[in-house]
């Protein structure tokens, strides 16, 4: 109310003292003297009579005071002084908390704390005769205001209550002035540290204690809410971490709070991307308010994924926006799960198992055909180590749960497997990791022209019938295309000079499958030397996609070439670990290997604060996807916002570098996904990114007016706690004590030379009654 | 040295068997390089033993399993490149050799640490003999920190193919096989059952040398621990993964006839 000069009060003071400063020791020897003479005086006084006795002591005693006074130098002292009012800082909560109404169509917090003021209004004068009052709202910062303006109505929009650090920011305010008090109007909701350490019942500990003892003034609490009148259900707070492992079990620790209810069954949702994956019962119980679940769950994809936990609404429930909590968690790869399916045992299929077997990040499942229907069958299949080929477990009921499919010189056509191959389309097409490798049962000559997988190889193939045409035997060198030299899969080395040295270094290999050519969209990535009747350079290794998903035709049986025989040629076998594990790498769609790719620079954003969505654009090659239209589109998902505040949308075009940036503000609460779209060598590409808007508040997720928070601030700091039926002038607040002294004024008493006369003629007395009565 | 009716009916029966036998694709893989072969290992002044018996392995093999095999011989020196183009190796040997030389031993300590494996067998002679004496000192000189041990029998070598329950040969003098591993990979394995001659048969198809003590049962399992040893090394721990655990344990149940 007022940070301004402070109303004086003058007064006059009269004040006894003595001017001679002897100090508390001084005065007990001038006492103790005193007593001594005195006390010699009355040694030889026994045999007179009692009157004598008396006048003696009572000469001896006056002359002694006399003395002393004379020593001592008594005055009466006049002040004119003026009393400095204290101050006493106001703190009215206006946390989002106070918005709350304790029952249906009753006045808000907010509305009864600012009916409480104006209650106060008129008698603030008398107050202000005696204390500075000064006047602050309060949630997550200090506010200075007026006393009548909160007393007209104030918005209670703060998103969190930190009641510790606004009584300490008040009491800082008053500086070296003395405080007479703070007076704390509050729900005693506080998500600061006082709520999280304050436990009901309890005493604080000694670290909240000491920091409240330095306020140094007590806190009077006003309390303003209803315990037990609030009906209303919260997620409470949501445990997550804020990454997982796809396919391992991931759990959530969830904290409800359930105030005003006390029995029945509620289901606790937890969805993903908006369908529901889990429903929780939680069984109410008298007396109890809080409740903690677990949800266990296996993620299935890799991706920031959104997650919600949602509770059903109460009847007669008023918050709703604190039954819901709104999370990401990115699901990370641990492990490529691999299977590696082989047509026979062989050199090539031998050196990638152990490869395979060896990366710490691949799972490993491999079937091996050991044995054909061709094979002499004379020996009991007990005597074998040999399982059926679970063909349709694998292709029809676990392909799924697999990042990368190898068929590697595999002939289905004996394993009765022609049904499970629009599988095998469908699993790519849905973003599933093909590589199929040649061989001599592979491509055509595994009868795969005109099957579903054929329709998402990189590759066409010629027809079975033009056996021999379907190989090219002999040795040759590999070559890489253009293409084949910027892509990701053969980067031997980080340098792509020194990538390139290393691919011309590594041994020929030997065999080709044949293809008639490549489908649109694939790229040719490395190429054998035509045939000695001409024509074109035949691909050997093929990178392209279908759907979702990626395939790659490996047209030989011999990169394991580039392992053990490289290795007699003075080679490295890490470019076929390189190659390989680059392989998967791109098979998976690495996110650093995706054509295009949107991200932003956070998971989380306040509402009006800058989104920047950054879109990397590169084409099959990997080259800078220059000049490309891009489209972007961002929505709210699930939001509590009207549907046209939570869609916008814009185009933009990549740069020299294939690179375009969005920036917008974050916009209404909930989960927003940005999703961009564009076209790379004539393919459509699609990337999506998700954020959350708004500040997570703590506000709204405890509801329940803390009155014994309260309390224990006001007994801790020596205050006293109240409701609102306690007026603000009733609160004991400190009188001022401080004094501004103006004039002062002393009058000895003591010092007139008569005094010393009268001492002197009364131990003159003592002295001839004593000879008198024979003393002497 | 005449032959006896037995024989020659034995031989034109085996010679018979291997026509009708024979795969229709006997050359198989796109890539001659890629066909499984044995290559036998040969070391300065130790005569080969048991010739053209990794041959008859390799028919078994194209006979029994779907690998694609060549059936011709390759010798291989251990000073050589060409040593890493064939990653099954056959040392096959009775007598006693010279310690190897710098140049083999680093030549032939890679190839194996990167994925070779060299299969040796002493032919029958006897343990503390010559060749097994220079053999042992031959793999000190290669692996020094890694000396022979005996092959569990419940190695994966053991279910690569065939269920066995102990290594055969044309004899069966020691009831394991002996080996190095590097990596939980099996580089060396040393047999002294002479498993060669166990496979070996003349230009006729014979069996050139008797079983002993058993019978031709001993044989067979002598040619499957043989397809198994081929099996291991394309392979590797294949039948170890958990997939075919259940499935293997349930039939190892079974036993072989005339096991020791």
């Amino acid at each position: 109310m007022d940070e301004v000069p402070a109303t004086l009060t003058a007064l006059t003071e009269t004040e006894a003292v003595f001017e001679v400063g002897l100090g508390p020791g001084g005065l007990s020897l001038v006492a103790l003297g005193a007593l001594l003479v005195i006390g010699l005086g009355l040694l030889n006084v026994r045999r007179l009579p009692l009157r004598r006795r008396l006048l003696l002591a009572g000469l001896r005693t006056s002359a002694v005071l006399l003395v002393v006074g004379l020593l001592l130098q008594p005055a009466l002292q006049r002040r004119e002084v003026t009393r400095i009012r204290n101050r006493v800082p106001v703190l009215v909560d206006a946390s989002a908390s106070m918005a709350l109404r304790d029952r249906p169509g009753s006045p808000s917090r907010a509305e009864l704390a600012a009916r409480w003021l104006t209650e106060q209004l008129p008698a603030l004068p008398a107050l202000t005769a005696r204390h500075q009052l000064s006047f602050y709202r309060f949630g997550e910062r200090l506010h200075p205001a007026e006393a009548a303006a909160l007393a007209t109505g104030y918005p209670a929009d703060e998103q969190a209550s930190r009641l510790l650090e606004a009584l300490e920011e008040a009491a800082g305010k008053a500086g070296e002035e003395e405080l007479g008090g703070i007076v704390l109007l509050s729900d005693g909701l506080d998500n600061g540290l006082l709520g999280r350490r304050a436990i009901q019942g309890q005493p604080l500990d000694a670290e909240l204690e000491e920091r409240l003892r330095l306020l140094g003034a007590p806190v009077h609490t006003v309390f303003v809410g209803e315990v037990g009148g609030l009906v209303d259900l919260a997620v409470q707070r949501v445990i997550h971490d804020d990454f997982a492992f796809v396919r391992n079990v991931l759990d959530l620790d969830v904290d409800v709070l359930a105030t005003g209810v006390s029995e029945g069954t509620v289901q606790v949702l937890l969805s993903e991307e908006g369908r529901p994956l889990q429903t929780r019962p939680l069984e109410l119980e008298p007396g109890r308010s809080r409740y903690r679940l677990r949800f266990s769950f296996t993620p299935a994809q890799v991706g920031r994924h959104h997650y919600r936990v949602s509770l059903p609404h109460l009847r007669g429930e008023t918050i709703l926006d604190n039954n819901r909590q709104d999370f990401l968690i990115n699901i990370l790869r641990d492990r490529i799960r691999v299977l590696q399916v082989s047509g026979r045992p062989s050199w090539d299929q031998r050196f990638l198992r152990d490869f395979l077997k060896k990366s710490p990040n691949v799972d490993l499942i491999s079937f091996f055909i050991l044995r054909t229907a061709t094979n002499l069958h004379l020996v009991p299949s007990s005597e074998l180590s040999l399982i059926p080929f679970p063909a349709q477990e694998l292709f029809e009921k676990e392909l799924g749960s697999f990042d990368v499919v190898i068929f590697q010189n595999f002939d289905y056509r004996p394993y009765q497997m022609r049904r499970f191959l629009p599988f095998v389309r469908d699993y790519v097409q849905r973003g599933g990791g093909l590589a199929m490798i040649g061989g001599e049962l592979s491509f055509s000559a595994g009868g795969y022209p005109g099957t579903p997988v054929e329709a998402v190889l990189p590759v066409a193939l010629p027809p079975v019938s033009a056996e021999p045409e379907l190989f090219a035997l002999g040795r040759f060198p590999l070559r890489l295309t253009e293409a084949g030299r910027r892509h990701p899969l053969l980067a031997l080395s980080p340098d792509r000079t020194a990538s390139q040295r290393a691919w011309s270094r590594l041994p020929e290999l030997e065999g080709l499958n044949r293809v008639l050519g490549i489908v649109p969209g694939a790229v040719v990535l490395a190429t054998a030397p035509p045939p000695a009747t001409g024509g074109e350079p035949l691909p050997v290794l093929v990178a392209g996609s279908a759907g979702q998903g990626r395939t790659l035709a490996v047209l030989t049986d011999s990169t394991w070439r580039w392992a053990l025989p490289s290795a007699g040629q003075g080679g490295d076998l890490r470019h076929y670990a390189r190659f390989w594990g680059n392989t998967l790498r791109w098979l998976i769609q690495d996110p650093e290997q995706k054509l295009l790719a949107v991200s932003t620079d956070r998971d989380r954003y306040p509402e009006q604060e800058e989104v920047r969505a950054e879109i990397t654009a590169v084409d099959a090659s990997y080259r800078p996807a220059v000049g490309v239209p891009l489209q972007l589109t961002r929505r709210l998902e699930g939001g509590a916002s009207p549907p046209e505040a939570t869609v916008s949308s814009t185009t933009l075009t990549t740069d020299d570098e294939g690179r375009a940036v969005w920036t917008f503000p974050a916009g209404a609460p909930g989960v927003w996904r940005i999703v961009v779209t564009g076209t790379l060598d004539s393919r459509p590409q699609e990337d999506q990114a998700l954020y959350l808007a708004g500040v997570a508040s703590p506000e709204l997720q405890d509801v329940v007016p803390r009155e014994d928070l309260l309390t224990t601030l006001a007994s801790t700091t020596r205050g006293t706690s109240h409701r609102l039926d306690t007026d603000l002038a009733a609160l004991s607040l400190r009188p001022p004590r401080t004094l501004r002294v103006h004039r002062q004024q002393s009058q000895p008493l003591w010092n007139h030379p008569g005094t010393l006369l009268v001492a002197v003629a009364l131990l003159g007395l003592e002295w001839w009654l004593r000879r008198r009565w024979g003393l002497l | 040295m005449g032959l006896t009716r037995r024989q020659v009916l034995g031989g034109l029966l085996g010679a018979a068997g291997s026509l009708l036998l024979l795969p229709a694709r006997p050359l198989q893989a796109i890539g001659p390089g890629s066909l499984f072969r044995v290559a036998r290992l040969q070391l300065p002044g130790l005569p080969p033993a048991r010739p053209g018996a990794e041959r008859r392995l390799v028919w078994e093999l194209l006979k029994r399993t779907s690998v694609a095999g060549d059936l011709d011989e390759v010798t291989v020196t251990p000073e050589s490149a060409a040593l890493y183009d064939h990653p099954f190796l056959l040392l096959a040997g009775e007598e006693a050799f010279p310690p190897l030389t710098a140049a083999a031993v680093t030549n032939l300590e890679r190839f194996l640490r990167l994925g070779g494996l060299l299969c040796v067998d002493s032919c029958g002679t006897p343990e503390g003999g010559g060749f097994d004496r220079s053999l042992r000192q031959a793999l000190r000189q290669l692996f020094p920190q890694h000396p022979l041990r005996p092959v569990g029998a419940d190695h994966t070598l053991y279910r690569s193919f065939y269920l066995l329950d102990r290594p055969y040969g044309r004899l069966l003098a020691k009831s394991y096989l002996e080996g190095i591993e590097l990596d939980g990979r099996l580089v060396v394995v040393y047999s002294q059952n002479d498993l060669p001659g166990a496979w070996a048969r003349d230009p006729l198809g014979s069996w050139l040398y008797p079983v002993e003590p058993g019978d031709e049962r001993q044989r067979e399992m002598a040619l499957r621990t043989g397809v198994n040893l081929a099996m291991y090394a394309l392979c590797l721990d294949y039948k170890k993964d958990q997939v075919h655990v259940e499935t293997l344990l349930r039939q190892r149940r079974w036993r072989p006839q005339g096991r020791e």
